[in-house]
């Protein structure tokens, strides 16, 4: 295969050096640029990675020239935005469910089934829902990430705990004995800058409830169901169960609660965060288990996918770039290496780690966040008001009817 | 005769250098850099607050209704309101900062230069590394929570209280970060004052604070305006400490109004609106600046 791939090449190049590179784009050749981020945390290896994938890809298409820039997570959108509105900027870009259709509805984005068409049926058919909005796809998904709960044993059995909180009313039952210690229970981080997706929601899931209603048309977190996430997050705070600053924190493993051992456990996170608090208080204290139990079992873990911007001029390039890099082969080598699971069927999922096994069990209870044009700035408001309830500068009603009414005005206006 | 035709010459020189038409070539290069950055964005946002102005770049003229939906907006009230308490206690605390150390180095006598560079250093460092630092030093469990503990004072939270408290913290790391350049104008007004009517005014028996509150501060007066008017629009453009410190938080504690254009335009794609909160901004910046001018202006007549 990869001799006969080298002979293509070379077969092509001489072609190309005879007749010059005029005209030999037709069959969708070109150059496409893809925008990826540090889905694989260790910068050494993800350069590596995505130079390999630029490199096998181009051997066997030497028609089209691919650039795969890295870029940080920070300034995101606004990076993606500007250049998107300056029409300079990349071909396919790594979205989230969310961010897809804020980018679609914004007319940033181009429709791409075509990426998927003769294996439509090898994906997640959750993944590909997520990212199709008006009978059109969106995104191609080329991972899907899982979250559980993690915890620090050391610090549980140091309080006489010596089975795992599992449930609302383990965790509160715990709180406590760990406050006596000076350890919070349970992670929180209320930052403006975190996502709700991985603080508030899978909370608001547990309880039985949903951020929006089934068809989009009305906010639905001021249920019974939200005042019980809520209502759970304040008692808590009450006993001791969350970070003294939880109202404000960022979310850091790393030198935060989880990282330096003044948490027991957290119940949104990843498995590259579950490696950085091995670092942290010793891979020995730590475990991982099933997802948080409310009312329900729920967890977070969303596609990552590649979606097609609208200035980009090589569609049919950049779609086979989106589907090569979506393909079995790649897909398995991205999952090792960057610790994400298959957004397809027909890739196993990494083995030989039971943590890892832990993770991927928990994608049946992964809700992948809820999909609405609204959905960003009804998060944005709702994020304040729990900061708001957490300060106790509102009561746990004021806050979700607050947050609500707020909202309704929102998707009254469109977005 | 040749000394004769060279000053002729000369005054050709001097002559055509009072031309208009020279002068504007001077400034052209500036004028010109001007003119693309700064004029003719600022018309452009004047005309995309009157659109729907997407990504994609599909738009279509929506007339006022932007500026309509920003006056029942309550959330620009509330960032109004942010602006306005911040620009409150920034401004008055940044010109007495930088009125103290101007007049502090103005009579330091020996390595001036040096304390000057000290002063100044915070102005040219990077306001992100700032920020971040800043946010450790304030932190429950930062530098000054950590002294205020070893002397029994629970910490104190400079970044998650309420309200004035959030404000005063950040408007202390601004006015950290960028009393420097007001105070190197201060000084310059300083050294401008006549060394004669300060002498006079020990003579007749001034001692050193009716001399700063009778003969320099008044004199120094259109400094202090130009100071007051750079430090107000500063105050109202504030965005990077609230972006790297607090987020706007907590719960919107601190939510600006160039964090709610910011907001507008870059989380929620919706340009045509940011622009309308720009263009608003700009107007209410334009107004005090002008109300600042009548009342100092008034006071010197």
């Amino acid at each position: 295969m990869r001799g006969q791939l080298t002979f293509v090449a070379v077969a092509a190049l001489t072609l190309a050096a005879c007749g010059g590179s005029d005209g030999e784009s037709t069959d969708g050749g070109g150059s496409v640029t893809v925008w990826m981020y540090p889905v694989i945390p260790d910068q050494d290896a993800s350069i590596e990675f995505w130079d390999q994938v630029e490199t096998d890809f181009e051997t066997g298409h030497d028609d089209i020239d691919l650039t795969i820039e890295l870029l940080p997570w920070e300034g995101r959108d606004e990076k993606i935005a500007t250049a998107i509105a300056s029409g300079e900027g990349p071909d396919l870009v790594l979205l989230t469910p969310d961010q897809t259709l804020q980018y679609q509805s914004t007319g940033g984005l181009k429709p791409m089934g075509a990426a998927v068409e003769e294996n439509r049926d090898a994906f997640l058919p959750n993944a590909l829902d997520s990212v199709t909005f008006d009978d059109e796809l969106y995104g191609v998904p080329i991972y899907h990430t899982s979250t559980t709960t993690v915890y620090n044993t050391e610090v549980l059995e140091a309080a006489g705990i010596s089975e795992v909180p599992t449930t609302w009313d383990d965790v509160l039952a715990a709180a406590p004995k760990l406050a006596a210690n000076g350890v919070a229970a349970m992670d929180y981080s209320g930052s403006p800058e975190m996502t709700l997706n991985l603080s508030f929601y899978p909370l608001l899931w547990q309880a039985g409830g949903t951020v929006f209603t089934d068809d989009g048309s009305d906010v639905a977190f001021d249920g019974p169901e939200g005042h019980a996430a809520l209502q759970f997050l304040v008692d808590l705070q009450e006993v001791g169960g969350l970070p003294a600053d939880a109202a404000t924190k960022p979310n850091n493993v790393e030198g935060g609660p989880l990282g330096t051992g003044t948490a027991a456990m957290g119940y949104a996170v990843t498995a590259p965060e579950v490696e950085q608090m091995k670092a942290g208080v010793g891979a020995e204290n730590v475990v991982v288990g099933e997802p948080l139990s409310g009312v329900e079992q729920v967890s977070f873990g969303m596609p990552g996918v590649l979606s097609l911007t609208s200035i980009s001029e090589d569609e049919q390039a950049a779609m086979e770039v989106a589907a090569y890099i979506a393909s079995p082969e790649v897909a398995t080598a991205l999952n090792d290496a960057a610790g994400t699971f298959p957004a397809r069927t027909d890739v196993e999922p990494p083995t030989g780690d039971e943590m890892l096994t832990v993770f991927n069990d928990a994608l049946q209870y992964a809700n992948p966040g809820e999909v609405t044009p609204s959905a960003r700035q009804v998060m944005s408001v709702l994020s304040s008001n729990i900061q708001a309830a957490l300060q106790g500068s509102k009561s746990v009603e004021d806050a979700l009817a607050d947050a609500a009414s707020e909202a309704r005005d929102l998707i009254a206006r469109g977005g | 005769m040749t000394v004769q035709r060279a000053a002729v010459q000369r005054a050709s020189w001097r002559q055509r250098a009072r031309d208009p038409g020279w002068g504007l070539l001077f400034v052209l290069p500036m004028l010109v850099l001007f003119v693309i950055f700064r004029f003719v964005p600022s018309l452009g946002a004047v005309g995309m607050s009157l659109t729907d102005y997407r990504l994609s770049g599909d738009f279509s003229f929506v007339g006022a209704d932007n500026y309509v939906r920003l006056f029942e907006d309550d959330l620009f009230f509330h960032s109004l309101r942010v602006t306005l308490l911040y620009a409150a206690i920034c401004v008055p605390l940044a010109l007495v900062v930088a009125l103290g150390t101007a007049t502090l180095l103005h009579h330091v006598v020996r390595g001036q230069s040096v304390f000057r560079g000290l002063l100044f250093l915070p102005y040219v460092t990077s306001f992100v590394m700032a920020g971040i630092i800043w946010t450790w030093i304030y932190e429950s469990d930062g530098l000054i929570n950590g002294l205020l503990e070893k002397l029994g004072v629970g910490p104190v939270p400079f970044l998650t209280g309420n309200q004035a408290m959030v404000l005063a913290s950040l408007a202390v790391v601004s006015v950290w970060k960028s009393f420097g350049y007001s105070m190197l104008i201060l000084v310059a007004g300083l050294k401008n004052i006549p060394e004669d009517i300060v002498e006079a005014a020990k003579l007749d028996g001034a001692g050193p604070c009716s001399r700063f509150w009778r003969i320099t501060i008044p004199l120094l007066r259109p400094v202090i305006f130009f100071v007051l008017v750079i430090e107000t629009i500063a105050a109202f453009q504030v965005f990077d400490t609230i972006y790297v410190m607090t987020g706007g938080g907590p719960a919107r504690a601190s939510y600006g109004l160039v964090y709610m254009l910011y907001d507008q335009g870059f989380k929620f794609f919706d340009f045509g609106y940011a622009a309308t909160v720009g263009v608003v901004l700009f107007l209410v910046v334009f107004l005090i600046s002008l109300v600042q001018r009548y009342v100092l202006d008034r006071e010197k007549t």
